[in-house]
């Protein structure tokens, strides 16, 4: 058949996107396939650079460079559908700023703190470097360096990072921004099952009636996901979708049970909503007896504030808040008894009609319900808390652990879940949910190693905001920082941040692909590869693993995260920064680098080039006369094996879209701790949540306690921040792909327009935002995208040139270490009306 | 941005079923768009050809602001060279692995 090349265009667009909606196409339409041009590019997959939802993308090249992208339709993920951000992936590493060689601080021909950025050699680079940091070892201890990185690296650089450190430097400070994203996800799994990440996978939304979201933006955060919910309420008419929030956003249009409650009021609705479960007698008790446990949470745990902030001395539990006692089931109603639905109503603002709709979409047996949840849930100083009264309610009525009944924490980085959480790049973990506190789970990590007894030091290291601070006192010596931009993204940058990282003691490197916040307040800069640059594997929210092959070179001298940490390692001698105890009791290690004993230790290093995939470069293992991606992986999978965290082959994941670990014999596990689905349930068992000593998850008694900080007389707005779909986190690769910088240009002020006419001010005003800590000025915007309430104002933080976090206050969830992004207290004042 | 480009883009839009007959009246009014699809649960498939990149945005932006739109995805993307966008050529099956990304 004959047609022309435009009109066979359009019908392969029609095709595809038919296909992805499971729609009919008319006959004829849906074979047509090729053309010259499509033909003559080199077609590969790749999980998509931004969020946590893992799309696939494929990506053409052409010259070395990638020419177009567009959804996978083989992924089960995204089934071909791309958003926004993920439509222009091609541009992301082709801004006119790209970093192309290191830069140092230097003044006549030396580096100094306060010199202008001069482009030196990697050589003279890594060398300083070394330099640094032995020196800072020697004179004030492993505690005195630190890195900071993000689930944005790759599964092996991010392995590679925490073994440098944690076994090599012999320093836990390493810690990723996921801090700042997914730790009160993490210490929530922790406490309740044993294992960290969802039971659950996306497929849930196919099974589900009810879908509630707590706290998390979907339709413009997790734009294809919403698609898929979107789907299944369309579908499926009888489906409910409730949406909880501070403020109206996008997906409150899809919402049955739209519902804007006051900050904070989630602890309080969450509880009332157990307490209805209870009082309507629809507590699954079959379930409740044989597979959960009762605990009462110790409570005053203060905010992880510096610890002479007085209301850290009030918190008589601040040292120690991850602790409880066990309760009983009758304890545990008493508990909540008085979260009734008149409290909960009057405290949250949301009527009894929608609260007690809300309850009933998990009180009802027959409706298989799905919590979807994010930043408004973990961003919050109670963010541990309010993750376990979600899986409260799925364990009172046992809606868990099967298809459709699925608690689902959500991730904002590609491999948040692959890379931060399971190889455990915190500071207090190791991989496979091991802790660095627990002596056996040390010298598990210290055997698979080939690492003396002691080597892996027992304290937790310093986490994000700890890290801020240290730098700010002195403490910290050295600081390195790749693939984050914590000068933007952390909190109260003018009082913690900046001046931390300005600290005269303090030699502080970026790793960055753009010249970030971050990367022009500091010392060094290295240039990084990025994405398909190098080969790659990030983890998605549904515990799919996924790998990418390098299809590009990256720009100029940029190197890999994974090639800059291993030259550095080249560079240190192992007696130059471990005590003399521990060298005599592996003397053979005295004489060799951290290079031989970290990465060619006879095991990172066992994988010949030949197993490479043919037809791909490989930048870094070119250089090393190795496959050092394979031999980080299949040294990091020993730790998960058989331990509920299994992992495939490493061959296997490059001939996939991926696999959702555990994965046993071959085999993906979908539904965890439920028999049929899960290997590592015991036949007859049902649902048995193993990682658990007594196979039992905990149901935790919380109280309601205030927030750090809250709107009074001199500062009387709630000020909350976020996101917008345009643009990913701090804007660095987004703001440099023009239709997307065009659409979204600068972050505004959101406010509701009575409270703008209160004070003077109308859409387009200029207006400083003030906080105890700092200010910033902005536009007023009183309509578009986000609507929100009097009383409460609201700015996304992708905007470098106008820093939101100067005015945020730093205070975290006490348990999980992780910042309230959503809560302080601001006034505003008019520069100009417009 | 070059404009001696011709963009194909198709787009998959949600919409609550009621407000469908009023949106696809609305699309049908737009420039170099089509409807090739649509079903009663609420989705409709848009083909837009296109100079600019820019203008695909523009028509995701103006499409979540109509009333009843509850999301509209971005599928496919091609650029075709004007001059010979009109040329007939002849269709084929596709080769095994490299032009998978292309049709699937």
């Amino acid at each position: 058949m004959k047609m022309t090349r435009r009109e066979f265009a359009k019908a392969n667009a029609a095709a595809v996107a038919a296909a992805t909606a499971g729609m009919a196409m008319p006959a004829g339409a849906s074979n047509l396939i090729t053309n010259a041009e499509l033909t003559r590019l080199n077609w590969n997959k790749a999980p998509c650079r931004f969020c946590g939802v893992g799309c696939s993308v494929m990506v053409a090249t052409q010259n070395d460079r990638i020419v177009a992208t567009h959804g996978d339709i083989h992924s089960e993920v995204n089934r071909g559908l791309n958003c926004v951000k993920g439509y222009f992936l091609s541009k992301i590493l082709y801004g006119e700023d790209r970093l192309r060689q290191p830069m140092l601080r230097k003044r006549n021909g030396v580096y100094d703190k306060h010199g202008d950025f001069e482009s030196v050699s990697w050589d003279e680079a890594l060398d300083l470097m070394a330099e640094k940091f032995k020196a800072a070892i020697r004179d004030h201890g492993p505690e005195s360096v630190a890195m900071f990185g993000s689930g944005q690296w790759t599964i092996w650089e991010g392995y590679a990072a925490s073994k440098l450190f944690k076994a090599g430097l012999r320093s836990n400070n390493i810690d990723p921004n996921a801090r700042h994203c997914m730790a009160s996800a993490v210490f929530a799994f922790m406490r309740a099952f044993g294992s960290d990440e969802p039971m659950g996978v996306y497929d849930d939304i196919e099974h589900a009636n009810a879908f509630v979201l707590w706290g998390s933006n979907m339709a413009e955060m997790h734009p294809i996901l919403w698609t898929r919910v979107t789907d299944r309420r369309l579908s499926y008419p009888d489906t409910r979708v409730a949406v909880l929030s501070t403020y109206e956003h996008r997906s409150f249009d899809l919402a049955d049970i739209p519902m804007v409650m006051k900050p904070h009021a989630d602890v309080v609705i969450l509880n009332y909503i157990a307490n209805h479960i209870i009082q309507t007698g629809r507590v699954d008790r079959d379930f409740v007896d044989n597979h959960t446990n009762f605990a009462r949470a110790v409570t005053n745990i203060g905010y992880g504030l510096r610890a002479d902030d007085p209301r850290e001395q009030a918190a008589e539990n601040a040292d120690d808040p991850n602790r409880w006692t066990e309760m009983s089931f009758e304890a545990f109603a008493e508990h909540v008894a008085p979260f009734t639905l008149e409290r909960a109503a009057r405290e949250s603002g949301v009527s009894e009609s929608r609260l007690e709709q809300l309850a009933e979409l998990y009180a009802d047996p027959d409706t298989k319900v799905m919590s979807f949840w994010t930043m408004g849930v973990n961003q919050h100083v109670r963010g541990v808390w309010v993750n376990n009264l979600i899986y409260n309610l799925h364990l009172l009525t046992g809606k868990i652990s099967e298809p459709g009944n699925s608690p689902f924490s959500l991730t904002g980085q590609p491999s948040a879940c692959g890379t931060a959480r399971e190889v455990g790049t915190f500071s207090h973990r190791l991989p496979a949910d091991r802790v660095v506190t627990n002596p056996e789970h040390r010298r598990d990590a210290e055997e698979i190693w080939k690492l003396p007894e002691g080597t892996i030091p027992d304290r937790v290291g310093f986490h994000a905001v700890e890290q801020s601070r240290r730098l700010k006192d002195g403490d910290l010596k050295v600081y390195w920082t790749q693939v984050s931009n914590n000068m933007q993204a952390g909190p109260n940058v003018m009082q913690e941040i900046l001046p931390g990282w300005r600290n005269p003691e303090a030699f502080v490197i970026v790793s960055d692909i753009y010249p970030t916040a971050s990367a022009q307040a500091a010392d060094l800069i290295l240039p990084a590869a990025s994405w398909v640059e190098k080969e790659g594997a990030f983890g998605n929210a549904e515990r799919r693993t996924q790998f990418f092959h390098q299809l590009v070179t990256a720009p100029g001298e940029a190197r890999s995260d994974l090639w800059q940490l291993v030259e550095l390692s080249k560079r240190i001698r192992v007696d130059a920064v471990w005590p003399a105890e521990l060298l005599d009791q592996a003397p053979e290690y005295r004489d060799k680098t951290l290079f031989e004993l970290l990465y060619a230790n006879g095991q990172v290093d066992r994988y010949p080039l030949s197993d490479m995939e043919e037809g791909f470069a490989n930048q870094e293992s070119e250089a090393l006369g190795f496959y050092i991606q394979k031999g980080l992986f299949e040294e990091y999978a020993r730790f998960g094996r058989g331990k509920g965290k299994d992992l495939d082959d490493f061959d296997v994941y490059h001939q996939t879209r991926g696999k959702r670990w555990p994965v046993v014999d071959g085999e993906e596990t979908l539904w965890r701790y439920r028999e049929g689905y899960d290997p590592y349930v015991e036949a007859g068992k049902g649902v048995q949540f193993y990682a658990k000593p007594d196979d039992r998850a905990l149901i935790f008694a919380v109280p309601d306690e205030p927030p750090a900080e809250a709107p009074d007389d001199d500062y009387p707005y709630w000020l909350c921040t976020g996101r917008v779909l345009e643009h990913w986190h701090t804007g660095s690769m987004t703001r440099r792909v023009p239709e997307l910088h065009r659409a979204v240009p600068d972050a505004l002020l959101y406010m509701h327009p009575e409270d703008a006419r209160a004070e003077g001010m109308r859409r387009g005003s200029e207006v400083k935002v003030i906080s105890r800590r700092g200010e910033v000025r902005l536009r007023v915007e009183t309509r578009g995208r986000v609507s929100v309430p009097r009383g409460l104002v609201y700015v996304p933080f992708f905007d470098a040139n106008r820093l939101i976090n100067k005015v945020v206050l730093d205070a975290t969830d006490p348990i999980s270490k992780q910042t309230d992004y959503k809560k302080c207290a601001v006034r505003l004042e008019l520069i100009s009306l417009a | 941005m070059p404009t001696d480009a011709l963009h194909i883009a198709s787009l998959l839009v949600h919409v609550q079923p009621s407000r469908a007959p009023g949106l696809a009246r609305w699309l049908e009014g737009q420039p170099d768009t089509e409807i090739r699809a649509e079903d009663a649960a609420g989705k409709l498939v848009v083909v837009l050809e296109s100079q600019h990149e820019r203008r695909i945005l523009e028509l995701v932006d103006r499409l979540q602001a109509r009333p009843g739109v509850l999301g509209a995805a971005l599928v496919y993307h091609q650029v075709l060279d004007p001059a010979t966008a009109d040329d007939a050529e002849e269709t084929a099956e596709p080769p095994q692995r490299h032009s998978e990304g292309a049709l699937s």
